[in-house]
């Protein structure tokens, strides 16, 4: 959201995954880094906590993190990839996702807040783009 | 869980990262106010970051 130019609420970090255990390996050892506990209990990390895992919830010293799987199109991870915006900063470059992609999460979880986000958006940028998601607009 | 469906799932990891974020009643101003700050400083070095890398440069 920040990202996008709405920074009226910030309070977490979510990480969009793909379905990739290479990848998962390479997330758990960046949570544990990070001194990455289990949110609901703050146990170690284990493989098994991400490892065909559609969510994992970790609290560290960066803050909250949500690691979220992608889902089905628009929403899985290359299309979202694809249209991100590139940022670097501390010499470390990264994606994060972009209008469209940001529109299509908060459509889909529909919340009040998620409306008044949007509503705050399009205060930004005017007209927002909205790709069809399977199941909510099909 | 990135597909309808899963509203009662998101409906409670919600409400528990709400319970999480939400400081304890009593906390001192000032740490509100620190934990309000740091949230502030984080967003504007992202900000910045994107601009930078978009070459577009908010006035």
């Amino acid at each position: 959201m920040a990202a996008n130019g709405f920074t009226g609420r910030v309070d977490d970090i979510d990480f969009l995954i793909p379905d990739d255990v290479d990848n998962d390996l390479r997330v758990l050892t960046a949570l544990r880094q990070l001194d990455g506990l289990l949110f609901r209990d703050n146990a170690p990390l284990e493989d098994q906590h991400l490892l065909g895992q559609a969510h994992l919830r970790v609290v560290t010293a960066a803050g909250l993190i949500d690691v979220l799987r992608d889902g089905p199109l628009p929403l899985d991870f290359d299309t979202v990839k694809r249209k991100a915006i590139a940022a670097e900063y501390d010499d470390v470059r990264f994606l994060v996702a972009g209008l469209a992609s940001v529109v299509g999460f908060k459509r889909l979880a529909g919340r009040v807040r998620d409306e008044h986000e949007l509503a705050g958006l399009a205060e930004v940028h005017g007209e927002l783009p909205i790709e069809p998601i399977p199941g909510l607009d099909t | 869980m990135l597909e309808p469906g899963h509203e009662e799932t998101w409906r409670r990891l919600d409400e528990e990262k709400r319970k999480a974020l939400t400081p304890l009643p009593g906390t001192p101003g000032s740490d509100l106010l620190k934990r309000g700050q740091h949230l502030s400083t984080e967003v504007a070095k992202l900000l910045r970051a994107v601009e930078r890398a978009s070459g577009h440069h908010r006035t």
